[in-house]
């Protein structure tokens, strides 16, 4: 019951035609012979019982020689309309009696052979005329045939007729056929039809998100039941309208609605992802999210926005962020105040204490830092995993961030006896990154090294640059990394074993961080470690030039910024 | 040494104190305090006494670092006395946001108290050299 049965039904018309039509001349061949040997046949007999007749009435005329009687009996025939002419030979063959319908006729002498008439217009049938066994002479009867090309017309007439009656009947019943199973498509694919309808309606319904539909000219064909709740609108009120008045484009006013929305048709026909402003009927604006599909269609690109309303999502981020940003706040207030009297009484700005109580000072003094360096780096993971790590990139001399990491470091390498031997040889190189988290990175590798360094050990600390790429070494010298430890040194809370965290003080987020970081600007965090001599850890940021000379900046300030640096 | 000056801004009484501590290990400074935005604008009208450097607390109370600065650069004699922020929000894009608001340096809380004087003199150091 689809399309190409239909067409194939139709397709077989013409060649049941041609069949019925050939059957039918076969036929109206045949009859035409067998009706034209009838009639032959029928006019042939007719003709002679009429010439038997004449023959019988003639017989006494002519037994007694009466020619006049003869002629008056040939006359008696003119009442019979088709004979055309007639004559009575006497039995020496001279002619007795004529008569002419038409008093036109002419007859020879002698009577002539009828079967020389076969191919005229006429029939001539000979009849004798008899008395008691003498044959007394001959009737000639004339009479009239009808042309057998006017009978082939009258046949031709019929069987055409009979031809379009059965092509007329036949196409018929083939439409009536075909039409039925055609009514009986239509009414299913309507059915089809209605119930995808149905289904797609109910889908679109029952979709939490607001599902528009866009002709290519960016006017609105469809808005679902969630769409008319989302901006305020009943369907029938915004159809047509442009997408603007519910979507804030963007600022640029111009242009097709593909431009406006900085997007491509190949990227519309893969889908696109946006964040919007959208406007209720009240004017009241919300946040959202559009994702757009392409629907190519006959007279264009028409459009499928799905359109979700993020306003609990942002409210949600937005107190996450507060809450983050209060606790920090309210852990980091009382840590002021312990950190900075234990940093004041470590630093003997209290006088000099007793060994064992500066001891003790100096144990709650570094667990104290330890725990702010916990909140710093919690709040960079969280920031991390909700994808807020923001840089501020700038381009950015990395001579002069790894002289200040190790400036920063170098009274915990002073605490710890270890010595820090910085090598520059790419001292103008240059890269595109946020200068405090850089420094970050390195700091962190670096009190990483130094830790793990012996006692008088040596951390070196190359920055070199080739091939593109600015690569910044911390090398130590101290157990290196287990192997069973290797796969998941970048992974949260990492450490190589559990004693490690008391005797190491660290909060296990750093590697963690740094390497998020340095994948962020395009780089790379690796290692390289041989158990029991060591470990080197390698940052490969891509290169972005050479630093002029003079532009170089100062010696940095540790623990604060000023505005002058930060303008640098 | 030179003579420094100073009034520390900060709602907690005990960072106030561990604070004045840290700053008076240089001998050249000398610190006033207070204890919110109002009180220290309240200190500023003492026409008798202008600090050279305001280190002003970011989250307080009623009237807050931001806020008691742009109320401090509409008092005439103090429009142009330097501001450092000292911060419990120590991410980097919120100190280049105070330091937009017209602070010439921020301050990490907690902070080193060793090394706060010597922290301060080098942000106003380099704040004159520019």
């Amino acid at each position: 019951m689809d399309g190409p049965k239909t067409a194939s039904t139709w397709r077989r018309v013409p060649v049941i035609a041609a069949a019925s039509i050939a059957g039918l001349l076969l036929v109206a061949i045949l009859v035409t012979v067998h009706n034209e040997q009838a009639y032959r046949a029928d006019k042939q007999s007719e003709a002679q019982a009429q010439a038997q007749v004449v023959a019988a009435s003639v017989t006494a005329a002519l037994a007694f020689d009466d020619r006049a009687a003869a002629n008056e009996y040939l006359s008696a025939l003119r009442a019979n309309g088709q004979v055309e002419a007639a004559a009575v030979y006497d039995a020496l063959g001279g002619l007795a009696a004529s008569y002419s319908r038409d008093r036109s006729a002419t007859f020879p002498k002698t009577a002539p052979d009828p079967k020389a008439s076969r191919r005229e217009p006429y029939l001539l049938v000979v009849a004798p005329v008899v008395q008691a066994s003498t044959k007394l002479g001959t009737v000639y009867l004339r009479t009239e045939a009808e042309p057998f090309a006017r009978r082939a017309v009258r046949y031709g007439w019929v069987a055409l007729l009979a031809l379009m009656g059965s092509v007329v009947a036949g196409v018929l019943a083939a439409a009536h056929a075909t039409v039925g199973r055609a009514n009986v498509e239509l009414e299913t694919r309507a059915a089809d039809l209605h119930e995808i309808a149905t289904r797609q309606r109910a889908i679109l319904n029952s979709a939490m998100d607001a599902i528009v539909t866009l002709d290519p000219d960016g006017r609105i064909e469809m808005v679902n039941r969630a769409g008319e709740r989302m901006f305020g609108y009943r369907l029938e009120e915004i159809v047509g309208e442009n997408v603007e008045r519910i979507l804030d484009l963007g600022p640029d006013g111009e242009g097709g609605l593909i431009r406006r929305l900085a997007t491509s048709r190949e990227a519309l026909v893969a889908g696109v992802a946006k964040e919007l402003t959208a406007r209720r009927a009240d004017g009241g604006q919300f946040p959202v999210d559009l994702a757009l599909g392409a629907m190519e269609l006959q007279d264009g690109l028409h459009m499928v926005a799905m359109i979700r309303d993020i306003s609990d999502r942002k409210r949600t981020e937005r107190l996450k962020d507060e809450f983050v940003s209060t606790v920090s706040h309210e852990l980091r207030t009382p840590l002021t105040s312990i950190a900075g009297s234990l940093g004041l009484l470590a630093g003997g700005a209290a006088g000099k204490l007793p060994p064992k109580g500066r001891r003790l000072i100096e144990i709650a003094h570094g667990n104290c830092r330890r725990l702010v360096r916990l909140i710093n780096d919690i709040l960079d993971i969280e920031k991390i995993e909700s994808g807020q790590l923001s840089l501020r990139m700038a381009s950015v001399g990395t001579a002069e961030l790894v002289a200040r990491s190790v400036e920063d470091l170098r009274g915990y390498a002073d605490q710890l006896g270890v010595k820090m031997l910085l090598v520059v040889e790419a001292e103008d190189a240059l890269v595109w990154g946020d200068p405090d988290r850089i420094v970050q990175v390195v700091t962190n590798l670096l009190s990483n090294a130094l830790k793990f360094s012996p006692p008088h050990g040596v951390v070196q600390v190359v920055l070199a640059s080739h091939a593109g790429l600015v690569r910044l070494t911390v090398r130590d010298h101290g157990p290196g990394i287990p192997e069973e430890f290797r796969g998941r040194i970048f992974s949260k809370f990492a450490q190589a074993d559990s004693t490690d965290t008391r005797r190491i003080g660290g909060t296990g987020l750093g590697l963690a961080i740094s390497k998020e970081i340095v994948d962020r600007h395009g780089g790379r965090l690796w290692f390289e470690s041989e158990v029991g001599l060591g470990a080197a850890f390698h940052v490969d940021l891509p290169l972005a030039g050479v630093m002029p000379a003079r532009s170089r900046p100062d010696d940095p300030v540790p623990a604060s910024v000023s505005r002058r640096k930060a303008q640098a | 040494m030179t003579q420094l000056s100073v009034l520390y801004v900060d709602d907690e009484p005990d960072i106030r104190e561990v604070a004045v501590i840290s700053l008076e290990l240089d001998p050249g400074i000398e610190v006033r305090t207070a204890a919110s935005g109002a009180a220290a604008l309240d200190a500023l009208e003492d026409r008798s006494w202008a600090p050279a450097v305001i280190l002003l607390d970011v989250m307080m109370p009623v009237l807050d670092g931001p806020g008691t600065l742009a109320r401090l650069r509409q008092l005439p004699p103090h429009a142009a006395t330097p501001v450092v922020f000292i911060t419990a929000r120590a991410q980097a894009h919120e100190q280049s946001r105070l330091l937009a608001l017209g602070a010439v340096g921020v301050i990490s809380k907690p902070f080193d108290p060793m090394s706060l004087a010597t922290q301060l003199r080098a942000i106003l150091a380099d704040d004159r050299r520019s």
